[in-house]
C-alpha cells in the first residue's frame, strides 16, 4: 500500500476533474430498494464531532446531497443505519455506525462494538473538514476564541481552523492507534476512506487541503516540504496494515459556515451540480472499494 | 512525545504558537488545573448520582405514605370517611414532601448536571492542545481520556 499513493492522488484528482467538468448524474450510482440477493458491508462513520459524518451519513442514505436547511445537531447517541445501495451492477446492504466524537461513553460503546479485538467493520469512513469544524456550546466557542486571539487580539480564521485541525489529527491518530491494536485488518477491515468533508467551503484552496490529507503530494516539491502529520499517520496506517485507502473531497451539505459568531461565514463555492459530482465520485470510489 | 498527540512547533503539527485557554468558568490553562477540573467533574458525576439515589428513596417514601394506608383500609374493609380522611393526609404529606424534600433535590441535581456537562465538554475541547502543549507522556494521556469517556456526552445523570 505504501507505494501505492499515487492511486490515491489519482483518486482525488479525478474527483476535481468531475466537478470542473460534470458529466450529468451517474445514473449507475444511487441509493435505494435494490432488491434480494444483497451483499452485506459494515461501515463505521468516525470522525470529530462536527465534522460531518451523520450528513454524510444521510447524504449517501437518501442518495443526495441537501440543498441548504438546518445543520445537524449533535449525535448524542450512536446512529446505526441499514441502507441499499446499488453501485452499477454491485448490489449492498450496507450497516452503517455513525460514531460520537466525543471523548464520551457512547463513542466508547460504539468503538467498542464495531472496532475490538473480536469486531471490526468492512470499511471505515473517517470523516475530516480540513479544521472547518464547529464548536457546539457558547463557553467552548469562548475557550476557543480566546485560545486562537493573537498578540494584538485579533481573532482569525486561521487561527480557529488551526485549533481543530490539532484536535481532527489527535483523533485521527487515536483511531490508527485502536486499529493496530485491535489488528483489525487480520480480520474483516479491508478499506478506509478519509473523506474530505465540507470541500464546497474550501474548493478555492482544495489543493492545499490535498497536500495535507494525501501523502507523498509534496515528496517532489523543491525544496522538499514536510508532510503534514495526518499524511504521516495514513502512510504509518497503511505500512502496517493491508487495507486500502482512497482520500477523497465531499460535500454533503450546501451550507455556509462560521469559524466564530464574530467572523463572517464562509460561503459554499460549489453549485448543486458540483456538489453532486462529488457525491457520486464518492459512490464510484466507495463501489471500487467493496 | 506520543503518536497522536504532535507539539505545534513540529512538522506536522499546525503552526500556530498561541497561549492556552485564558482563564474562564472551566478553562484549564495547564495540565494542574485540567487534573483539577476533572477532579471537580468526577466529584460532581458522584454527587449527581447520589442525587439520584436520594432523589428515588424519596419517591419510593412519598408513593408508600399514599399508596400502604389506602392498601390497609381497603384490605380492613374500613369506613368510606376514614378512606378519604386518611388519603388526603397521605397526599397532603406527600405533596409537602414533594415542596420540601423532593424538589430541592431535583435542582440542586440539574444544577449539578448542567455544570457537569460544561465542565467536561471544556475538558474534552482543551486535552488536545494542552497535552500536545505540555508535552504529556502517552499514559497520562491515556489516561485523561479515558476518565473523560466515563462521563456521557450530555450528562442524564441516571438514577443510580
Amino acid at each position: 500500500m505504501s507505494d501505492n499513493w499515487d492511486d490515491v492522488q489519482a483518486g482525488w484528482d479525478a474527483a476535481i476533474r468531475a466537478v470542473d467538468a460534470p458529466a450529468g448524474r451517474s445514473s449507475q450510482v444511487r441509493a435505494g430498494k435494490a432488491g434480494p440477493g444483497l451483499v452485506r458491508h459494515t461501515i463505521a462513520f468516525t470522525g470529530e464531532p462536527g465534522a460531518g459524518k451523520t450528513m454524510l451519513f444521510q447524504a449517501l442514505s437518501e442518495g443526495g446531497v441537501r440543498l441548504g436547511g438546518q445543520e445537524t445537531k449533535k449525535s448524542l447517541v450512536p446512529e446505526l443505519g441499514h441502507s441499499n445501495l446499488v453501485l452499477g451492477s454491485l448490489r449492498i446492504r450496507v450497516s452503517a455506525l455513525v460514531v460520537p466524537g466525543q471523548v464520551a461513553q457512547e463513542r466508547d460503546r460504539a468503538m467498542t462494538s464495531i472496532l475490538s479485538e473480536y469486531t471490526s467493520p468492512t470499511g471505515i469512513i473517517h470523516v475530516v473538514c480540513w479544521g472547518h469544524n464547529k464548536v457546539w456550546n457558547r463557553p467552548n466557542q469562548n475557550v476557543l476564541e480566546r485560545a486562537a486571539r493573537d498578540g494584538s487580539g485579533a481573532l482569525t480564521p486561521e487561527a480557529i481552523r488551526a485549533w481543530h485541525l490539532e484536535k481532527e489529527l489527535a483523533d485521527f491518530e487515536t483511531l490508527c492507534e485502536r486499529i493496530n491494536e485491535t489488528r483489525a485488518a487480520q480480520r474483516s477491515l479491508r478499506w478506509m476512506i478519509v473523506a474530505v468533508s465540507k470541500a464546497d467551503l474550501f474548493w478555492d484552496r482544495i489543493d492545499d487541503a490535498r497536500d495535507y490529507y494525501v501523502p507523498g503530494f509534496d515528496a517532489a516539491a523543491q525544496p522538499p516540504t514536510a508532510e503534514s502529520g495526518f499524511s504521516t499517520a495514513l502512510r504509518d496506517l497503511a505500512d502496517h496494515n493491508d487495507i486500502r485507502i482512497a482520500v477523497v473531497p465531499i460535500s454533503s451539505q450546501l451550507l455556509r459556515h462560521s469559524f466564530s459568531d464574530s467572523l463572517r461565514p464562509r460561503l459554499s463555492q460549489l453549485d448543486s451540480t458540483g456538489v453532486g459530482a462529488l457525491l457520486d465520485h464518492f459512490y464510484r470510489t466507495l463501489k471500487e472499494l467493496m | 512525545m506520543i503518536r497522536g498527540f504532535r507539539r505545534r512547533d513540529e512538522p506536522g503539527g499546525t503552526s500556530k504558537s498561541k497561549p492556552p485557554p485564558s482563564p474562564g468558568n472551566h478553562a484549564a490553562q495547564n495540565g494542574q488545573e485540567f487534573e483539577a477540573l476533572l477532579q471537580k467533574a468526577e466529584g460532581l458525576l458522584a454527587s449527581v448520582h447520589r442525587g439520584g439515589r436520594r432523589q428515588l428513596t424519596l419517591r419510593c417514601l412519598q408513593a408508600a405514605v399514599v399508596l400502604i394506608p389506602a392498601l390497609v383500609l381497603l384490605v380492613t374493609d374500613a369506613h368510606r370517611a376514614a378512606l378519604v380522611a386518611v388519603l388526603m393526609a397521605a397526599g397532603a404529606l406527600g405533596t409537602v414532601a414533594e415542596l420540601w424534600a423532593i424538589r430541592p433535590v431535583v435542582r440542586a441535581r440539574e444544577r449539578q448536571l448542567a455544570e457537569l456537562t460544561e465542565l467536561v465538554d471544556t475538558l474534552r475541547e482543551v486535552l488536545v492542545h494542552l497535552a500536545n502543549r505540555e508535552r504529556w507522556p502517552a499514559n497520562r494521556v491515556r489516561d485523561a481520556r479515558d476518565r473523560l469517556a466515563q462521563f456521557s456526552i450530555e450528562e442524564h445523570g441516571g438514577l443510580w
